[in-house]
C-alpha cells in the first residue's frame, strides 16, 4: 500500500511539473515529457516546502496534504492533458513494433535492469550511511518537526553530518511521508527507482535527437546496465542518496540550455532555469556547476539571446537568496574540517594530483562499478574524432570539462585524504556527469551512423 | 542475483526484521539505547568515528557530540551529570559497538 502511495506521490510530482510548465507551453513547440515534467515538479515541491518553513509556516500532517492537494489543483487546472497522454496510440505502437536483435535486446537488459532496482527499492529499507544518517535524518527531522528551525540544524553539539547541507531530498522525502501519514523509510526508495527511470528516459530522448532508435537503445543500455546503480553501494539507484535525483536534475538543466541554444524553444529554457534551482537546492556541487552553466551558456550563444539567458540566471539566483541566507545562518557541523579556499592552499596541495588521477583511475576501472564504460567512453572518443563540432557540441564538451575541473578542484583542496574523498565521493560524482556524457558520446556514434 | 536473492528472503518480513537483517547488531544496539533513554533526553556521543547514522535512530533524542577520545568517557560523564554517555569503540560507522552509561545524577534525585 505504501509503494502504491510512492507511486501515487511520483505522478503528482509529475503533475505539478507539467502545470508549471504548461505556462510556457506554445503550440509551435514539441512539450516537455514526463521526465522534465518529473524534474520540474519535484525542485519546485521541494524548494515550495523550503519557502513555506522560511516564511515560519510549520508544516503539520494537515499542511503537508494542504500544500499537495493545492498544488495538484492548480497544476490539473493548468495542465493540457492532450499534450502528454502517456499510452498515447504512438507508445503502444513503438512497444508493439518489430525491431532488430539488438534493440529488442536493449529493451530486455533495461527492463531486467529496471526489476533490479525495483526489487532492490522493495526488498531493504534505507541502510546506507549517507542516506540515513544525512538525507533520511534530515527528512526524518522535517516529517516529525515540520520545519528546519531546530535545534537539530542550529544547535551545533547535536550530531549531524550536514546541517547546512541543501534539503531538496530530505523535503520530498518528508512530503511523501506527509502524504501517507508516517515515517515510512522502506517505500520511500521507490521515489528514487522514479527518479532513476526518469533520468534514464531524459537521456534517451536526448539521444533520439539525433540517431535512430537502433544506435539510442543500446546506448542507453551502455548506461542503465552499470553495474553501479544495482551494487551494493552509495551509488546504487535506490540508496536513497541525493545523486540519482541530481543526476535528474542536472541532466534536464544541460540538456534545456543546449534545446535553448538551438532553437528558440521557451518552454527548454523554463526547464533549464527549474531544474537549475532543484540542482542547486540538491546538492553543494550544484552552485559552481549552475554558475558554469550559464555562464558557457551567455558566453556560446548568439548576443540577441543574452538578455533573456542573464535574466533567468539572475532569477534564479533571487528566487534561490532566502535559502543562501539559511545556509550562511544555520552552522557547518562541529567536527567538520573547514575547507581553506585560499590560492597558495589550492597550489601548496597540486602535489595530490598524481595520487588523485591514479585513485581515480583505479576507482573508474573497477569492473564491479563501473563495467567497461570509461573503456566505451574513450573507444567513442577515438571513433567520433571527426565528429562535426556544432555549438551544441561545443557548449555540452565544455560544461563536462568544467564539470570535471570543479569537481577535481575540490578533491585538491579538500581538508580529507585522498584515498577519502576518492573512496566516498568519486563513483558517485562521477554518475552525475555520465548521463550527459552519453550523450555526448552518443553524438560522436551519429555522425558515422546519422539518423536524423 | 543479489538483488532477487535479497527480495525473495525478505517479502514475508515486517520492517523491522527487514532492517535487523540488513544492519544487524547496529540496529539491535540503537534498539537497547532507545527502550533505556526517555525520548526528550540528551546523549553524549563519544567516539574516534564520524559520520555515525546512530542518530537516525536515536531521534528525537538529541544525539551530541561528546569527545573523539573513548578514554574521555569519565571526563565527559562528570561534564554532563544529568545526561546520557554513548560510548563507541568501533571504527567502523555502520557497525558500531555502542555502550550506554546512565546520568550521573537523576533527575529528580
Amino acid at each position: 500500500m505504501t509503494t502504491l502511495a510512492a507511486y501515487l506521490f511520483i505522478a503528482g510530482l509529475v503533475v505539478m511539473g507539467k502545470g508549471i510548465l504548461s505556462f510556457s507551453e506554445s503550440s509551435s513547440e514539441k512539450p516537455a515529457g514526463v521526465p522534465e515534467a518529473l524534474a520540474v515538479g519535484s525542485a519546485a515541491l521541494g524548494y515550495e516546502l523550503f519557502l513555506l518553513n522560511f516564511c515560519g509556516l510549520i508544516l503539520t500532517r494537515q499542511r503537508f496534504l494542504a500544500v499537495l492537494g493545492l498544488d495538484l489543483g492548480l497544476a490539473l487546472a493548468a495542465v493540457r492533458f492532450g499534450s502528454w497522454m502517456v499510452f498515447s496510440r504512438e507508445t503502444v505502437a513503438w512497444i508493439t513494433k518489430r525491431r532488430p536483435m539488438l534493440s529488442t535486446a536493449s529493451i530486455v537488459l533495461l527492463f531486467v535492469a529496471f526489476l533490479t532496482a525495483w526489487m532492490e527499492a522493495s526488498a531493504l529499507p534505507l541502510y546506507h550511511l549517507d542516506a540515513l544518517a544525512h538525507f533520511g535524518f534530515e527528512a526524518k527531522i522535517l516529517f516529525y518537526k515540520g520545519t528546519f528551525r531546530t535545534p537539530f540544524f542550529f544547535d551545533k553539539t547535536i550530531v549531524h553530518e550536514g546541517p547546512n547541507y541543501p534539503l531538496l531530498v530530505p523535503y520530498l522525502e518528508a512530503a511523501y511521508y506527509g502524504f501517507i501519514g508516517r515515517l515510512e523509510d522502506g517505500a520511500v526508495r521507490h521515489l528514487f527507482l522514479a527518479w532513476w527511470l526518469a533520468w534514464m528516459a531524459l537521456i534517451y530522448r536526448v539521444l533520439r535527437q539525433k540517431l535512430e532508435e537502433d544506435l539510442a537503445l543500446p546506448l542507453l543500455t551502455v548506461l542503465g546496465s552499470l553495474p553501479v546503480f544495482f551494487a551494493d553501494h552509495p551509488g546504487q539507484a535506490v540508496s536513497g542518496c541525493g545523486d540519482v535525483p541530481f543526476a535528474l536534475l542536472w541532466s534536464a538543466a544541460v540538456f534545456g540550455v543546449l534545446r535553448w541554444l538551438a532553437a528558440d524553444e521557451h518552454q527548454a529554457l523554463w526547464v533549464a532555469a527549474l531544474a537549475s534551482l532543484g540542482v542547486v537546492f540538491c546538492k553543494p556541487n550544484g552552485l559552481p556547476l549552475v554558475v558554469g552553466l550559464w555562464g558557457l551558456t551567455v558566453i556560446f550563444q548568439p548576443a540577441r539571446k543574452r538578455p533573456q539567458t542573464v535574466s533567468v540566471l539572475a532569477a534564479i539566483l533571487v528566487l534561490l537568496s532566502p535559502w543562501f541566507w539559511e545556509h550562511s545562518r544555520i552552522p557547518r557541523e562541529l567536527i567538520e574540517a573547514p575547507i581553506d579556499w585560499k590560492w597558495s592552499s589550492l597550489l601548496q596541495d597540486l602535489h595530490r594530483i598524481p595520487f588523485l588521477i591514479g585513485g581515480s583511475l583505479r576507482e573508474m576501472f573497477q569492473p564491479a562499478l563501473w563495467g567497461g564504460f570509461w573503456l566505451f567512453v574513450v573507444f567513442s572518443m577515438a571513433f567520433g574524432h571527426k565528429a562535426e563540432r556544432t555549438l551544441q557540441d561545443r557548449l555540452l564538451s565544455s560544461v563536462l570539462v568544467l564539470q570535471l575541473a570543479a569537481y577535481y578542484a575540490f578533491y585538491v583542496i579538500s581538508p580529507e585524504s585522498v584515498h577519502t574523498v576518492v573512496v566516498w565521493t568519486l563513483t558517485r560524482w562521477l554518475t552525475h556527469l555520465s548521463g550527459p556524457l552519453m550523450v555526448w558520446c552518443g553524438w560522436r556514434w551519429a555522425d558515422r551512423y546519422p539518423g536524423r | 542475483m543479489w538483488a532477487a536473492g535479497i527480495f525473495f528472503r525478505t517479502r514475508t518480513l515486517d520492517p523491522a526484521a527487514r532492517r535487523l537483517l540488513i544492519m544487524r547488531g547496529q540496529y539491535q544496539d540503537a534498539l537497547r539505547v532507545n527502550q533505556r533513554v526517555p525520548p526528550e533526553a540528551s546523549v553524549w556521543f563519544v567516539s574516534p568515528h564520524t559520520p555515525t547514522d546512530i542518530g537516525y535512530f536515536l531521534f528525537p533524542r538529541r544525539l551530541r557530540w561528546g569527545s573523539p577520545s573513548v578514554s574521555e568517557r569519565d571526563a565527559v560523564r562528570r561534564r554532563h551529570p544529568y545526561d546520557w554517555v554513548l560510548t563507541n569503540h568501533s571504527s567502523n560507522p555502520q557497525f558500531d559497538s555502542l555502550e550506554l552509561f546512565a546520568p550521573i545524577v537523576q533527575k529528580g534525585s
